[in-house]
């Protein structure tokens, strides 16, 4: 029989869907799937996706083949597309990246991998000959990156807390100082969290004279969460950036990876005059591109606000500081960088690891506090590890 | 042949493991070496399927690198890449990539791809090189 499946939003409101146009034993799956679904979402601790979003008002557009293709701020003879709507969601990002409107330029992406290899790609334009230094404790698809750009590459230690060593970094730029530096900066380790202090790296480079520079920033997580708080550490185009790459199905919350890549405008022009001979001026790393995408993340800030923004970053901080309590009262060492919702504590046993689909790396594990998280579910896992 | 260099905890049963996950898939193992530094140690290892080996000691868990990079062992202290870095730069051989693959013990290992790999084995001598 095919029974209409449903599911529920954030708001808990029930969605009907469409009678089946399938066999039955592929409605059968696509039920199976989506109960997996439903069940994984409730205890997922470890990686950092908000699953509080609801996009029903949007569902009518999926009826429709949407294509972004192309750049975002040149005209498209693709009519269904949701250009407007992307260029809004710049201007957004551009307000929290404080670079003004006028001067930035970027575009929404796949996801944060796409955004970092945009912004890693327009330093290597700008630097062909350029070195480009990341931490120990960068995510791993900036390696994929480098190697797919042929880009020269030297990893620098961590300190314990995943930031980057900064004795480690003069030392190594010190050595190859005439070489122009291109420097990926983690807003926010995937593993612990951790913000490199771009103020410090823009001194070495100062101290160094270093002339030829370029700083991409990975704030992933943290792009979404440093304009939120009252002490940021430092971030934007005014301390250093050059660009930055934010996700999308992150803080904000998505059901499609996505995110948003942003630079200067004046990197793009030299870019766009590199790609001319294709015929296109198109300065994105893509072909076709969703258009659903922007429309959801322009549609996430018009429902919430940036003050719905601030509410929810707030509470996932009071969240990760609880997390943290809650371990240590049971004895249990677990720690969280300044400004971050991710909660570093000892890695439990491969059970607890997979109930809770919990990120290990070694011998340590994250908890993420994302908005969906609750402090039930904190309590629960603290439970399981102390019981492990 | 290329060799696979495994990272490892220098425990007991760490060779079996190695040889398991081998065996499970298929892979016959040609040699197999260790190096210890510390509480951690290196798997060096040859097989009949270097690529199989490769995916399923990945797979597995295993942090495991192809002998296509360099790998050095070198002091975990301020500066020591950085005075690799300088060596190199010396005697005009670039560094295309650097990275860390484990630090412990006080050692660090790293994979270094330079773009005259006999110059950089001459420069950074064998008895760092694994």
């Amino acid at each position: 029989m095919n029974t209409p499946a449903s599911s529920r939003t954030d708001t808990g409101d029930a969605v009907s869907e469409p009678l089946s146009m399938v066999p039955p034993s592929a409605r059968e799956r696509l039920d199976a799937l989506l109960k997996k679904f439903e069940e994984s979402g409730r205890q997922m601790l470890g990686y950092p996706t908000n699953k509080n979003f609801d996009y029903r008002e949007l569902l009518s557009f999926l009826q429709y083949s949407g294509n972004n293709i192309g750049d975002p701020f040149h005209d498209s003879n693709y009519a269904s597309n949701t250009h407007d709507i992307e260029r809004e969601v710049i201007d957004i990002f551009s307000d929290m990246m404080h670079i003004p409107r006028d001067q930035a330029w970027g575009y929404v992406t796949s996801g944060g991998t796409e955004g970092n290899m945009y912004g890693l790609f327009i330093g290597r334009e700008m630097f062909p000959d350029g070195v480009v230094y990341f931490s120990q404790d960068t995510h791993y698809s900036a390696v994929k990156i480098l190697r797919l750009l042929k880009a020269r590459n030297i990893m620098i230690k961590s300190q314990p807390n995943g930031e980057i060593d900064y004795d480690d970094l003069f030392e190594t730029i010190r050595i190859n100082r005439d070489v122009p530096v291109i420097f990926l900066a983690n807003i926010g380790t995937t593993m612990k969290g951790a913000i490199d202090d771009v103020d410090k790296v823009r001194g070495i480079l100062n101290d160094l004279a270093v002339t030829n520079s370029y700083i991409h920033a990975d704030a992933a997580l943290s792009g979404m969460v440093l304009p939120f708080v009252d002490d940021p550490q430092p971030y934007g185009f005014d301390r250093g950036f050059d660009s930055v790459a934010i996700s999308g199905h992150k803080m904000i919350g998505a059901p499609l990876p996505c995110g948003v890549a942003l630079t200067r405008r004046e990197y793009v022009s030299r870019i766009a005059r590199s790609v001319e001979y294709v015929g296109v001026l198109d300065t994105t790393l893509t072909g076709s591109r969703s258009a659903f995408a922007p429309l959801m993340i322009w549609y996430a800030f018009q429902r919430h606000g940036l003050e719905g923004f601030k509410g929810m970053v707030a509470e996932s901080l009071a969240n990760a500081e609880y997390a943290v309590e809650r371990f240590n009262e049971v004895g249990i060492s677990a720690w969280r960088n300044r400004n971050s919702v991710t909660v570093i504590f000892p890695r439990p046993s491969e059970e607890v690891v997979r109930k809770w689909q919990i990120a290990p790396f070694g011998d340590i594990a994250h908890l993420i506090t994302m908005p969906n998280v609750t402090r039930e579910a904190i309590d629960a896992l603290v439970d399981d590890v102390l019981n492990d | 042949m290329d060799r696979i260099i495994v990272m490892v905890k220098d425990e007991v049963g760490v060779i079996a493991a190695i040889a398991g996950v081998l065996a499970g898939a298929g892979v016959n193992l040609r040699s197999i070496n260790t190096e210890t530094t510390g509480e951690t140690g290196l798997v060096i290892i040859t097989a009949d399927n270097t690529d199989e080996a490769l995916r399923v000691l990945t797979d597995a868990g295993y942090r495991a690198v192809i002998d296509d990079v360099l790998v050095v062992r070198l002091p975990d202290e301020p500066g020591a890449l950085a005075k690799v870095a300088e060596k190199f730069k010396r005697a005009g051989v670039n560094i295309q990539s650097l990275h860390i693959l484990d630090r412990h013990g006080g050692y660090a290992t790293v994979a270094l791809t330079a773009d005259d790999r006999t110059l950089a084995e001459e420069l950074i001598g064998q008895d760092s090189i694994v």
